[in-house]
């Protein structure tokens, strides 16, 4: 999954990238509006947005967001604790509202409970078919088998499962895996995909020519898996 | 005129003047009186010497005055009534004082008159004297000083009579005039009366008479100052809390990530005690800036807020953070609008459930409740703890005081800001242990005495000379039950 973070402090914007990232989003920080301009339109799953920018309002940015065929969610991290703030800040079309200083766990659940939210899930478990995956702690479970898994692999396994029976294409899968910084190389989701047919099955992942990939197949529809 | 004392400025103007008015009248009649009496004296003087001359002349060619007097001592024979009226008395006496002849009706005050030439007064007379030093004769001639005395009276007495009516007229009018001139003072005065104190807005200018101009503008200029440093001290609690939050985040941030980093090392139980610690630090300071905030001077009070809506909005807050899964916050909220602050309240409501939370373990349920109670309203934030002790309830808004059972960590701040804001909002901050209707538990609870009627306050925001306020008595002890 990935996360935009608009933050201009950057002792407070790199602890929140590094600690996201280890929990294994993909995470760009843009330090002002102007940057957070620059990186939209991106396909993050969620913006994560200051107010008090040095250029502006993060709020400003909101409009920009809602123009997106499926735009972000947005969660508010701010110093502005006052009601009418966080009133204007839901009122502006925002999901969340998180007032400094806060809890990176508490941040991390409210970005797992904003996405859950997002694709209509109940629980904070999901559940794809055999696929069981925990992410608080970040466990996953192929028919009950526990399967350990790296940051990257886990992020992909996620937006698989986040994704049920959609094809994802080769750049979906880099964001959720990648930041802008990382400078992802060519080959670097067919090197996962890989990785992860071998520890969940050669037929978990499909490869759709042209368009990408997609999770969940049998063996028998993933006549076409790539090799 | 200095106007001492309270009292109707009306009515002070107008005595004032009225006694101006009849001291100035009445300086008026006694100088006309002086020369009147004089007029009165020189005319009469003059007529006096003028008859005494004309009789001169004719005693002057009477040879025999006694003869003459004796002739007309035949008079006397005639009664009382018969006699003319004598405006004058006269005697003429000769060189040795022997009354040679008189009037009949000459006073023995002339007796004793000098024989000198001249005027001069003789008890209630008037008296000229004419010589004739040829015969030897002196003829007195007096004039009753009575007639002149009632001549100044009656003069001196049409004088002062329109006294009267003119003072009635002119205290009507200066009545009127006065209660014109202090219409306009009290319409500036009820201008002010009328100021919103939280809203703190210019007195207007239209209507204001010339010299109270200066006053209201110099009001107006104070009020602005007012108003500015207010801003600025809005704008600073609210810069400096932005400014102190961001940095305890991040350092906040950088401990949480370091100790979610060295999992499995030796470094994860001091990076965890830093952690907590900047946890601790981020709390106190939080407490501290509301405590700042809650203690400001910017108005509290200067509009409509739904209570209901602040519970909802509180209630999803708290719902949102999942470290409190846990824990069951209820929201029995029926909408009525107090004057208030929309953040003052928030942050209020925020520091009562933040405090259920740190105290009220055992229940992990919080209700928030909100409803109209008679004409006022009630906002009540109510937990399942163990309560408070009754004689501790009354200390609990000390600050960092904190209740012998306490086993959250707070830092004994919470009460007394809402205690501060309450105040401030013209509310009342009852605390309750045992919650009413239960056996245990707490219930905090503001209290407004006024609450706007269903539609009132969704017309106007900010309809004036409304802002609940209630008079606050001494703090009652009853049933571990204390009215801060």
């Amino acid at each position: 999954m990935r996360i935009l973070l608009v933050e201009d402090d950057p002792t407070l914007g790199s602890a929140v990238r590094d600690y996201l990232t280890r929990e294994s989003y993909a995470v760009d920080l843009a330090g002002h509006l102007a940057a957070a301009r620059a990186c939209l339109p991106g396909d993050y799953s969620v913006v994560v947005l200051d107010l008090g920018l040095p250029d502006g309002d993060g709020l400003a940015l909101l409009p920009m967001l809602r123009k997106h065929d499926a735009p972000p969610a947005v969660l508010i991290l701010t110093a502005r604790d006052r009601l009418s703030d966080r009133i204007r800040g839901l009122d502006a079309g925002a999901d969340d509202y998180l007032v400094k200083p806060f809890d990176l766990p508490e941040l991390a659940a409210r970005l797992r409970a904003l996405v859950r939210r997002r694709a209509g899930r109940h629980s904070p478990r999901i559940e794809q078919g055999a696929l069981s995956i925990d992410p608080v702690s970040r466990e996953v479970r192929l028919a009950g088998n526990r399967v350990e898994l790296t940051a990257q692999e886990y992020a992909l396994v996620v937006e698989f499962a986040e994704h049920p029976r959609q094809v994802l294409s080769r750049r979906q899968l880099e964001n959720a895996i990648y930041t802008l910084d990382d400078g992802a190389l060519s080959n670097v989701v067919e090197v996962y995909v890989s990785r992860l047919r071998r520890k969940f099955g050669r037929n978990s992942i499909r490869t759709v020519r042209g368009f990408g990939y997609q999770w969940g197949v049998t063996d028998a529809v993933g006549a076409e898996a790539d090799e | 005129m200095t106007l001492s004392g309270a009292g109707s400025l009306s009515r002070a103007l107008t005595r004032s003047l009225l006694v101006g008015l009849t001291l100035l009248w009445l300086a008026g009649v006694l100088g006309s009186g002086i020369v009147l009496k004089r007029l009165i004296d020189q005319n009469s003087d003059a007529e006096l010497q003028e008859s005494a001359a004309i009789l001169m002349s004719l005693i002057r060619y009477t040879d025999d005055l006694l003869i003459t007097a004796a002739v007309l001592g035949e008079t006397k024979s005639r009664p009382e009534s018969e006699l003319p009226h004598e405006r004058f008395i006269y005697q003429v006496r000769d060189a040795s004082g022997r009354v040679l002849l008189h009037s009949h009706t000459a006073s023995p005050d002339l007796l004793g008159v000098p024989l000198r030439e001249g005027f001069i007064d003789a008890g209630d007379w008037r008296v000229v004297t004419l010589a004739d030093h040829a015969n030897n004769r002196f003829l007195q001639l007096a004039d009753p000083l009575a007639e002149r005395r009632d001549a100044l009276v009656t003069s001196l007495l049409w004088l002062t009579l329109p006294l009267g009516a003119l003072l009635a007229f002119a205290a009507f009018i200066v009545f009127r005039a006065s209660r014109s001139l202090v219409r306009q003072v009290q319409g500036t005065a009820i201008a002010v009366s009328r100021q919103d104190p939280q809203a703190l807005g210019l007195l207007p200018l239209d209507g204001v008479v010339t010299e109270m101009r200066p006053a209201v503008e110099a009001t107006n200029r104070l009020l602005a100052r007012l108003a500015a440093a207010l801003e600025a001290e809005r704008s600073f609690t609210y810069n400096s809390a932005h400014e102190i939050r961001t940095p305890i985040a991040g350092a906040l941030a950088q401990a949480q990530l370091l100790a979610s980093m060295a999992e499995g090392s030796a470094l994860k139980e001091q990076a965890d005690a830093l952690a907590g610690a900047l946890s601790r630090l981020a709390r106190l300071a939080e407490r501290l800036l509301a405590l700042a905030r809650a203690e400001g001077a910017q108005p509290l009070a200067d509009d409509w807020v739904d209570l209901a809506n602040v519970v909802r909005l509180t209630v999803d807050e708290f719902e949102r953070n999942p470290r409190l899964r846990g824990w069951r916050i209820v929201a029995e909220a029926s909408p009525v609008r107090v004057r208030a602050d929309l953040d003052a309240v928030g942050l209020a409501v925020r520091n009562l459930v933040e405090n259920a939370l740190i105290h009220g373990t055992g229940g992990a349920m919080v209700r928030l409740v909100c409803k109209r109670v008679g004409n006022g309203a009630m906002l009540a934030v109510i937990d399942a703890g163990p309560g408070a002790p009754g004689v501790e309830v009354s200390s609990l808004i000390k600050r960092f005081a904190r209740g012998s059972g306490a086993v959250g960590s707070g830092a004994g701040l919470g009460l007394s800001i809402v205690d501060t804001l309450a105040r401030r909002m013209g509310a009342t901050l009852v605390l309750v242990s045992p919650a009413e209707g239960q056996t245990a538990g707490f219930e905090a609870r503001l209290v407004w005495g006024a609450a706007a009627a269903p539609d009132e306050g969704r017309r106007s925001a900010k309809a004036p000379g409304e802002h609940g306020v209630r008079e606050k008595g001494r703090p009652e002890t009853e049933r571990g039950r204390i009215d801060i």
